[in-house]
């Protein structure tokens, strides 16, 4: 460390834990939990939310750690801590160790071993399976990745009764094949960076005229997918038009995302444009979506017609 | 004097001495914080098992009964009723 070094803020140690990633994944965590049929005290739901964000902050730590290389290559990741020199490795991996071992610890003895196991074994997939493993050696990386960014409902869940059940899984689905489309329109836009850093990302590895018609594909079953709440009764009427309308407007954008040159050779300013939409609206959809199974649970407007309810738990 | 070890005689400029205090007191608080949690927890869940085993105990003393396929000690505690088990 030269004396040219600037010093580490408080900030720079906040943005190693991926803060953006971490509000989605308390958000949906939060959805998990007050769906599960019973309740929790206030300060063990509190405890778990928080297990979660540390949990969700330590994975993002270590991959920060062992991706500082490529993010220096990428545009887009060059100015984060590691890269720039504002902290160093060594400090971000024990970050990320010891916070996920506190997280582990908070969850378990605030609730019980199942969720503190589930947590500790998303921390890993995130940060070994997918960071270590599959980044840098498939295009499928973000797919099955993708589990780990899914899985925190089911934690949520699991911190209520201790169980997961069908439908805490369902929840999970969601978030699993929501995904592929979130981030391959950024990729795409992405697609030159991903192919100077050697990752390879599906546009890079089959093209960006085939990861366009995956966009679309995963779309089609993530209309499928946000159905199943509906039938197992977690999501009511709210939950069903939240997806219902989202759905709609999804589907359009990956429609038009399919019809451009998003991620072409000769992408022009709107092609780019169009891609970048439908990994803006994707974020939203998510929040909406989950948003509504939590104003649903946790402030009583869960209103459902037995039409829509299929099946009711085992 | 021994050799000192080139790497701890880094002279720290004032902005960096300040980022380093900075950090540390955000670190005391956070360790505060988290003392106070896991005691907040300690008691919470304490309380809980409390309830469950004064639950469990007047089950099997009391010779209340239970909803049949319920143990002793399952279940919610009854509401505290108007009239007297004893009776």
């Amino acid at each position: 460390m030269t004396a040219t070094t600037p010093a580490a803020s408080v900030r720079d140690y906040i943005d190693l834990m991926k803060p953006r990633i971490m509000m989605l994944v308390v958000f949906t965590a939060a959805a998990g939990l007050v769906a599960a049929p019973a309740d929790l005290h206030f300060v063990t739901s509190f405890s778990a939310l928080l297990a979660v964000a540390l949990g969700s902050g330590a994975a993002g730590a270590i991959n920060m750690w062992f991706d500082a290389d490529i993010d220096a290559v990428m545009t887009r990741t060059s100015t984060r801590p590691l890269p720039a020199g504002r902290v160093q490795p060594g400090d971000a991996l024990s970050l990320g160790i010891f916070m996920s071992i506190i997280s582990v610890v908070i969850m378990t003895i605030a609730t019980n071993w199942q969720a503190g196991a589930l947590l500790a074994f998303s921390i890993f997939f995130y940060a070994v399976i997918y960071t270590m493993w599959l980044k840098r050696s498939t295009p499928q990386n973000i797919v099955i990745g993708g589990a780990a960014g899914a899985f925190p409902p089911v934690i949520g869940w699991a911190a209520v009764t201790g169980t997961m059940p069908l439908e805490a899984w369902a929840l999970f689905a969601i978030t699993f094949v929501w995904t592929p489309p979130h981030f391959w329109a950024l990729s795409l836009v992405a697609n030159k960076d991903y192919k100077n850093a050697g990752v390879p990302m599906m546009p890079v590895v089959k093209g960006a005229a085939n990861t366009r018609f995956q966009i679309l594909a995963y779309t089609l079953l993530l209309l499928v997918v946000t159905a199943f709440p509906v039938f197992f009764g977690t999501g009511g009427l709210i939950y069903t038009a939240v997806a219902a309308i989202g759905g709609v407007v999804f589907l359009a954008l990956a429609i038009r995302v399919f019809a451009s040159k998003a991620g072409d050779a000769d992408m022009e300013a709107k092609d780019r444009k169009t891609a970048l939409s439908l990994f803006a609206f994707s974020i939203l959809y998510l929040a909406l979506l989950f948003g509504a199974l939590i104003v649903e649970h946790a402030f009583g407007l869960h209103f459902t017609s037995p039409a829509l309810t299929i099946w009711a738990g085992a | 004097m021994p050799p000192v070890d080139p790497e701890y005689s880094l002279k720290l400029t004032q902005e960096q001495v300040k980022a380093r205090k900075k950090r540390n007191l955000v670190l005391a608080l956070i360790i505060v914080a988290f003392m106070a949690l896991v005691f907040t927890i300690t008691v919470v869940r304490l309380q809980e098992g409390v309830a469950r085993q004064a639950w469990t105990s007047a089950t099997e003393t009391s010779g209340w009964e239970t909803a049949p396929g319920i143990q002793s000690g399952e279940g919610a505690p009854p509401e505290p009723s108007t009239e007297s088990g004893d009776e």
